[in-house]
């Protein structure tokens, strides 16, 4: 037991040192900011509104509600944590001489001292400072409320050994780097659709609806709040049978954990990884392998599939989804009475939107290449080919995905036909932004992190400096695209279908001479002298001798 | 040929290389290897001053030398000492601060897709692109060197033949262990045919099997005149595959030539494996301390 202390030790130093960058403290504060605080406060207020609010009845559906919510939340949290952390991934352990139990202790110790805790404490505290009939009411409370605390750590700790194997697959790996933005803009989210929703609906109507203290009553978040009310009432004879099936809980889960330990030390979970699925050996060309003749078809179809293997890349496809909930918001606004934009205006606002969720496709053509940027740069292949290699299939994910975007914003619009008519000019604003994002991957690459390291952390060595780089590349994009938008509004402006069939290829030959000025006078020699810089800003840290 | 090796006072910062050195240079290899009859030949790697800094760290100090068509040269030296430096800039992945690199003749500053477009390459750490299969990885790299679409397809079979890895050719590289990640960037280096190979480590993690046959065709490529610029730690396989050996200490040449003439220099005798030059060489101690616990 005298190596407890050294692997709480360990386990805290690798939870805040991993996949944060130079700036360790720096990305700890912007952590807090976008999870714990949203969340914390989305618990905090939600639980204290409640208790504020509601008669004895709606606070015991909260109570449940409430503590159930932490639990799910708890123990399936790290699951999408797991690939992220190495402090989660015990079986570095066993080579030492270090018991069980000191490891199970150890671990689960540690958890208490884990910052995301944070996030659950506030409706804690909530719970605490509303069921304070007494200071005897609020001890009782206070030692559920860690009885509770213990049992889901220790659970949540016994399902990740047990899952091992398929936490430690690439595909759970990928799953968690595609759920870490989905998670990060709920996390902003959530918080704002609550309090929209708090403004114009009564959100505990549906609570009480459900009544989820009939359901829940004998889980461990159950018999919680039931001692928690008991100490309340006081009816000290049930608080003290809940409390004990509360600790027979907590007793269960410290048995589960040790059995699942158990198993992890003997070999029997984790000794092999889970089977990745295989295919047979492909004997016939693919349609895609068929097209690759050229370097360009090549590199164009290699960046295709990586759009669709790579999860950072994945993750982007989902990008347009959101300008699509600011338009559904701004009409609900509008039918309360809010304003919103004319139809014309949120289509064209979308489609900005849309396409500017892609931006890191266009200014950061090299970054996810990682290693494989040098076997680029090390081909006699013309840097000219190479810029239209990765150009050609940034375009057609960026054009395709914000067409998508913008016919669903005609529909939810009641506008389709408008939408319609924005299609060849997505196009034409996709070759622009090409054309614009060479000259900022060419002298600001990023550095994209490493399978494993932290997605939620920076990936970049300038930090916020790339988002404003971004930003201003955007937007002088968007001022170099405004052709593009006078060819497209003329056609509505004169409700003429001639001006369409005119303004269509004018625009498009127009985003084809920029994209070809550049790359041929700008692009394609500045990379032929910044190659060697790149590969030092995108694979630094990698090992020289 | 003689050993070479800089002076002690070797210049941090080599300035661009003399005049005459700038045209290529022609040896005599009839001199150097007598069963290729008498020619001129042109080397396949010019080296001159070559030098590179991080900060205040000079990694490779006026590195000069000259590597011959057909030579299996060995590169070697202790962790640290500027090995995978001087290969990144020999092959333009790594901007030089002084000096001048002629590849197949062609010079590196003024025309590098040329240079590139001769020489195969496998790092330390191989080039892959984690997210292509095996198969689709080696056919992307024959396309992006030029070659046409059916020799890329049936090149790529053989390598996958060869390498052993055609029952994994249709699996992600992510999965692959990193011996099958040698493996593939070895069938990348290999698909075009290249006149000069680069290998930074080309048998770390290869399996027995795989290495032997590697080993087998480096030597074929070496017979019809392909160069190959190799860096290993495993000694014992640089002695029995390498023509000529350099070995490079703290950015300088410790010493370069053939074991016999490394030996001569050491001050060995003719039993000396290349173990024993390296050491010697290097400067390690000849013993050092025990632990203390080991008494």
């Amino acid at each position: 037991m005298d190596r407890v202390g050294p692997l709480v030790a360990l386990k805290l130093r690798l939870m805040f040192r991993m996949g944060r960058g130079a700036w360790p403290v720096v990305a700890w504060i912007v952590w807090l900011i976008a999870f714990v605080v949203p969340l914390g406060s989305l618990g905090l207020a939600f639980a204290s509104m409640g208790f504020w609010t509601l008669d004895a009845a709606g606070d015991r559906e909260l109570l449940h509600f409430t503590l159930f919510g932490v639990w799910i939340f708890w123990l399936l949290f790290p699951l999408v944590g797991f690939s992220l952390n190495q402090s989660y991934d015990l079986t570095k352990l066993f080579i030492y001489p270090v018991s069980r139990a000191t490891i199970f202790i150890g671990t689960t110790l540690a958890c208490f001292l884990d910052p995301s805790l944070l996030i659950v404490l506030p409706a804690f505290a909530a719970i605490a400072f509303f069921y304070s009939a007494s200071v005897t009411a609020v001890a009782v409370t206070v030692v559920a409320l860690v009885v509770f605390l213990a049992h889901t750590l220790a659970l949540s700790q016994a399902i990740l050994w047990g899952l091992l194997n398929v936490l430690r697959s690439r595909r759970a790996r990928d799953w968690a780097m595609l759920l870490a933005p989905l998670i990060a803009v709920s996390a902003y989210l959530a918080p704002n659709l609550y309090l929209r929703g708090a403004a114009q609906h009564d959100p505990y109507a549906a609570l009480l609806a459900w009544g989820p203290s009939r359901y829940l009553c004998f889980t461990p978040a159950g018999v919680t709040a039931r001692a928690i009310e008991a100490a309340a009432s006081p009816h000290w004879a049930q608080c003290a049978a809940y409390l004990g099936a509360s600790v027979g809980y907590l007793l269960a889960a410290l048995a589960a954990g040790t059995a699942v330990l158990g198993r992890l030390h003997s070999g029997e979970i984790g000794a092999s990884r889970a089977p990745e699925r295989t295919r047979a050996p492909a004997r016939e060309l693919s349609p895609l392998q068929r097209l690759a003749t050229t370097p360009v078809a090549a590199l164009a179809i290699k960046e295709a599939r990586y759009y669709w293997r790579e999860p950072r890349y994945k993750s982007l496809l989902i990008a347009p989804i959101f300008p699509l909930i600011f338009v559904l918001g701004g009409s609900l606004s509008r039918s309360h009475g809010g304003p919103a934009l004319s139809p014309p205006a949120a289509i064209l606002f979308v489609a900005v939107l849309a396409l500017f969720g892609f931006s890191s496709l266009f200014q950061n053509a090299f970054g996810i290449d990682r290693e494989g940027l040098r076997l680029l740069f090390v081909t006699p292949c013309p840097r000219s080919e190479i810029l239209v290699g990765k150009n050609l299939a940034a375009v057609a994910v960026a054009w395709v995905a914000s067409t998508l975007a913008v016919l669903v914003a005609g529909f939810l619009l009641q506008n389709p036909s408008l939408a319609a008519t924005y299609i060849p000019f997505l196009l034409a604003a996709a070759i622009v932004l090409a054309a614009m994002g060479n000259v900022v991957s060419i002298h600001f690459p990023i550095r994209i992190a490493r399978r494993g390291e932290n997605p939620f952390a920076s990936s970049s060595s300038r930090g916020c400096l790339n988002g404003l780089i971004s930003t201003l590349a955007f937007q002088v994009a968007l001022l170099v695209a405004v052709p593009i938008a006078i060819a497209a509004a003329t056609p509505l402006l004169l409700r003429n279908p001639l001006a369409y069939a005119f303004c269509v290829p004018l625009a498009l030959v127009y985003a084809l001479a920029v994209y070809l000025g550049v790359l041929k006078l700008y692009s394609a020699p500045a990379l032929e002298r910044r190659e060697m810089d790149i590969l030092e800003e995108c694979l630094a840290g990698e090992p020289v001798g | 040929m003689t050993v070479a090796l800089p002076p002690d006072d070797a210049p941090a910062a080599a300035g661009p290389p003399p005049d005459e050195a700038s045209s290529a240079v022609a040896f005599d290899l009839a001199a150097e290897s007598p069963g290729l009859g008498p020619q001129l030949v042109e080397p396949s790697v010019q080296v001159y001053g070559l030098t590179k800094r991080f900060g205040d760290h000079v990694a490779v100090n006026n590195l000069t030398f000259t590597v011959l068509p057909g030579e299996f040269f060995g590169f070697l030296g202790p962790n640290g000492a500027g090995k995978t430096t001087t290969i990144r800039m020999l092959v333009g992945l790594l901007r030089p601060d002084g000096g001048r690199v002629i590849i197949a003749g062609h010079d590196l500053a003024t025309d590098p897709l040329a240079v590139k477009a001769s020489i195969g390459l496998l790092p330390e750490e191989p080039n892959v692109y984690e997210r292509l299969t095996g198969r689709e990885f080696i056919q992307f790299a024959g396309t992006m060197y030029g070659l046409p679409p059916d020799l890329v397809r049936s090149r790529t079979q053989e390598l996958l033949v060869l390498m052993e890895m055609e029952e994994h050719a249709d699996k992600m590289i992510v999965d692959y262990s990193s011996g099958m990640k040698k493996k593939t960037g070895m069938a990348v280096a290999l698909i075009h045919d290249p006149r000069v190979l680069f290998l930074d480590e080309p048998f770390g993690s290869v399996d027995a099997v795989s290495s032997r046959s590697i080993r087998q065709v480096l030597t074929r490529l070496r017979e019809r005149g392909t160069t190959i610029f190799f860096s290993s730690h495993i000694l014992d396989l640089a002695e029995r595959l390498c023509t000529r050996i350099a070995i490079i200490h703290q950015g300088v040449f410790r010493g370069l030539g053939t074991l016999p003439e490394l030996r001569a220099y050491a001050g060995l005798g003719p039993d000396a494996t290349l173990e024993d030059v390296f050491l010697a060489l290097v400067g390690a101690p000849a013993e050092k301390d025990d632990l203390s616990w080991i008494a």
